[in-house]
């Protein structure tokens, strides 16, 4: 038996105009756990396309198993026991989570499908992997949690000797992240070696034996974790060093822009209050499902509160509707850039001035001249990176379209701005950027929300922390009694 | 020389329908030089024009996800209730303008009623209007108890008839209205709201865009837009009768699609439906003049929207889909 499982080497693959790979060798030992890190569009991706066929490479060799081999498509990936667990879910979601376990190889009896031996054998597969949830459970009853663990559990069902997986706990909760990380130091005792792709560099101390870094299409390093540290990782993946991961900021607060005062939505939220003030960044921490979002829906009137006040600069509003806040002045950057912060094959133009085309207009009427000046104007403050204003927005890198959301929202002109996850799913250095954007809004004035999972940084960028807990606010804390600890024992508190 | 090429490169692949419609135009120069003469064109452009209304607003629906079955029998009934004001009003131009008013007023109230059947009750648009569809055709047998509705009002006639330049009157208001819509669409915060609403309704409305308001107004215009071609059809024909006109629907969506822009909402452009509810009607009287009977018109209908589909899916490679 070789060494290595996976030897892919030179690697070298050109698109039109970019080489996304140039001459990368990437080694996998036989039952390691090896992290991929590096920044969006550096190359990851493209290297693990190429390792499940999807792409094939203009120059270089993959050994698999010590055999050079060639695979020309997914199909063959899967024949040679490479498994993938994407962040995105493919996964029929009016289907039960057995049937889309079992979704290419039903047992039969006697012609018919078993569903009885079907919902048994999943049930038991589900239960062996310590997820809790029933076999039986169509897709769109899980939450994106549990369907990313279905996810997950498809893949290991196929008994792979090389498992990739792709930022798996991005949507993830603290419980489920840890089951998963079991799960998983429990393959590497089966002896199945995992490629690790995450933006979170605690996850990969926690878990990768190698890490290897790639920078623009290179890798920059490739060595055991131990012999590696947090800064020196960041200052290989950005190519600079990055002095402190949360930027500085000093203000001064205003007065009072934003008062919540018992908001009450029947079933999710009860009796929030908080108060928010020009040039503060107040966070929102709490567990998946412990109401944040649902506070935020309710304030930018994207969904009905039952009870509760709203006061906007020290005036009682009614919000009904999502326009109505916008002339209130908030806006509300969603979770979910794709599906619900931009219209993805709209270009950046259109996706940037839609929140406010009053600003657009010459003589009352659109101008285009004037919405290509102004969102060019915004691109560049954000230093968006894009080939031209009239890309689509599919078209963008995960840290670029969130700036692109960001863009849009600056480009309305409101003062209350609550980000959701602003950081999800984005690289350091785009991270980076985005904090120093939200200091210098704060500074700038503006009062900002921000609703985070990630504990370091809502701690990191926040003045104020509220925590929900189940449906309900169980604590305030300001910048000297923010302590992991504390947060997350108020976090579990409901 | 390059950039030439290129031009024309790039115009062959973004507009086969356009390059369709002149390369047929062409052909039937050649066969047939009589088509092209000056009274065909004339009334092949008034067909054009008394659909082409209810064609744009079609297509604005289709650009903001919403769509009209109900389309064809507003019309029908915009026909009817016209003709039968303007016999119970008199000719004088007050009387006339009244009635075109107080009949736009009843087929913008189906739009009202449809547009809050869909937003409220949140049915998909597709059965609320097949259903109203339905219920306003019986409503419309009810009252002209199944017969045609006739008018000899002057005016109308004149309407109908009148010439400007060798082209109809009601052609002109149809170019009117292609100004109207491609302004709309283009130039202001409502059309931009429509196509974001077709875009990405949930991202259109957490964008602080009144989706709302959107998808309800767009059943009014359609209403209105119903009403003109109705008071067009009635100039030409000076009568009115629920059987005139039962494939308006469905002729618009062809329009609108053949000249390009996507079922799917969020993309696509008035000037398309132009193009290709022009090559819809040159195709069929090019055909007819050809001499195939009229029994086949309604099945060439059906290859040809076809065919113009599939070839501009081919030059395209089916990106537009």
């Amino acid at each position: 038996m070789a060494d290595y499982i996976l030897e892919m080497h030179h690697i070298t693959k050109r698109f039109p105009g970019v080489v996304a790979l140039h001459d990368v060798s990437f080694k996998v030992r036989r039952g390691e756990i090896h992290a991929l890190v590096g920044e969006n569009g550096a190359g990851k991706s493209t290297l693990m396309k190429i390792l499940n066929g999807v792409y094939q490479a203009d120059e270089g060799t993959i050994v698999l198993n010590g055999e050079e081999t060639i695979i020309r498509n997914t199909t063959e990936a899967k024949a040679k026991g490479i498994g993938l667990v994407f962040q995105e879910f493919n996964l029929v979601n009016s289907l039960s989570v057995a049937e889309n376990l079992y979704i290419n190889r039903l047992p039969k009896r006697k012609g018919r499908i078993d569903w009885k031996a079907i919902n048994r054998e999943a049930q038991e597969f589900l239960d062996s992997l310590g997820f809790n949830f029933k076999a039986t459970q169509k897709i769109e009853q899980l939450s994106a949690a549990q369907r990313q663990l279905v996810e997950i559990a498809k893949v290991l069902a196929l008994n792979n000797s090389l498992i990739v997986m792709d930022e798996p706990t991005s949507s993830l909760t603290t419980t489920e992240t840890e089951i998963l990380f079991k799960l998983i130091e429990n393959l590497k005792k089966e002896g199945i070696s995992i490629v690790y792709i995450s933006h979170k560099l605690e996850e990969v101390f926690r878990l990768a034996d190698t890490t290897t870094i790639l920078r623009d299409g290179e890798v920059i390093d490739s060595a055991p974790t131990a012999t590696l540290t947090r800064d020196k990782i960041v200052e290989k993946m950005v190519g600079r060093s990055v002095d402190t991961e949360y930027p500085h900021r000093s203000c001064e607060l205003g007065e009072v822009v934003l008062k919540v005062d018992n908001i009450t939505r029947n079933g999710l939220i009860e009796d929030i209050s908080f108060e928010l003030r020009r040039g503060e960044i107040l966070g929102f921490a709490g567990l998946i499902g412990s109401g944040r979002t649902e506070v935020a829906e309710a304030i930018f009137g994207a969904e009905v509160y039952h009870e509760g006040v709203i006061e906007v600069g020290g005036k009682k509003v009614a919000i009904h509707s999502t326009h109505q806040a916008k002339d209130e002045g908030i806006g509300l950057l969603t979770e979910d850039r794709k599906e619900t912060g931009l219209v993805l094959d709209y270009n950046l133009i259109w996706n940037i001035t839609i929140t406010n085309l009053n600003k657009v207009r010459r003589r009352k009427f659109i101008s285009s001249k004037a919405e290509m000046q102004l969102a060019d104007q915004f691109s560049k403050e954000l230093n968006i990176k894009t080939p031209s204003l009239k890309q689509y927005a599919i078209n963008l890198s995960g840290g670029n379209q969130q700036k692109v959301v960001f863009a849009k929202w600056l480009f309305s002109d409101v003062d209350i701005l609550i980000l959701d996850e602003p950081t999800r799913g984005i690289d350091v250095g785009a991270k980076y950027e985005i904090y120093q954007l939200m200091n210098q809004l704060a500074e700038q004035g503006k009062a900002i929300i921000m609703i985070s999972s990630e504990l370091p940084e809502v701690i990191g960028m926040s003045d104020r922390l509220v925590v929900l807990s189940g449906g309900k606010k169980v604590g305030e804390l300001n910048r000297e009694e923010a302590t992991p600890e504390a947060v997350m024992s108020l976090a579990v508190s409901n | 020389m390059r950039s030439k090429v290129s031009v024309i490169k790039r115009f062959v692949n973004k507009q086969p329908v356009l390059l369709l419609f002149i390369f047929f135009i062409l052909l039937m120069v050649v066969i047939k030089p009589t088509f092209v003469s000056i009274t065909n064109i004339k009334n092949i452009l008034i067909d054009v024009s008394i659909y082409g209304v209810s064609a744009l607003a079609m297509t604005i629906a289709i650009i903001t996800g919403a769509f009209d079955l109900s389309l064809a029998s507003n019309f029908a009934w915009g026909q009817i209730f016209f003709c039968f004001l303007l016999n119970a009003w008199g000719e004088s131009p007050g009387a006339m303008l009244a009635a075109l008013l107080v009949m736009l007023l009843s087929t913008m109230a189906v739009g009202v009623i449809n547009g809050l059947i869909v937003v409220v009750t949140k049915i998909p648009a597709f059965i609320a209007t097949l259903a109203t569809g339905i219920i306003l055709k019986g409503f419309s047998l009810v009252f002209t108890k199944g017969n045609m509705v006739s008018t000899s009002n002057p005016f109308i006639k004149q309407m109908g008839r009148g010439t400007f330049l060798g082209l109809s009157y009601l052609t002109y208001i149809f170019i009117g209205f292609v100004a109207l819509a491609y302004f709309v669409m283009t130039y202001t915060r409502f059309g931009r709201g429509l196509y974001a609403t077709g875009g990405n309704m949930k991202a259109a409305e957490l964008s602080g865009i009144n989706v709302k308001l959107s998808r309800f107004s767009i059943f009014v215009i359609l209403g209105f837009a119903a009403g003109i071609s109705g008071a067009m059809f009635v100039c030409l024909m000076r009568a009115g009768s629920v059987l005139y006109g039962t494939d308006l629907a469905l002729t618009c969506v062809a329009a609108t699609v053949v000249g390009g822009t996507p079922l799917t909402g969020g993309k696509g452009s008035v000037l398309r439906t132009v193009v290709g509810i022009l090559l819809i009607y040159v195709l069929y009287k090019g055909l007819a003049f050809l001499g195939l009977q009229g029994y086949y018109n309604t099945m060439i209908r059906g290859i040809v929207l076809l065919t113009v589909v599939s070839i501009d899916a081919f030059m395209t490679r089916g990106e537009r889909w």
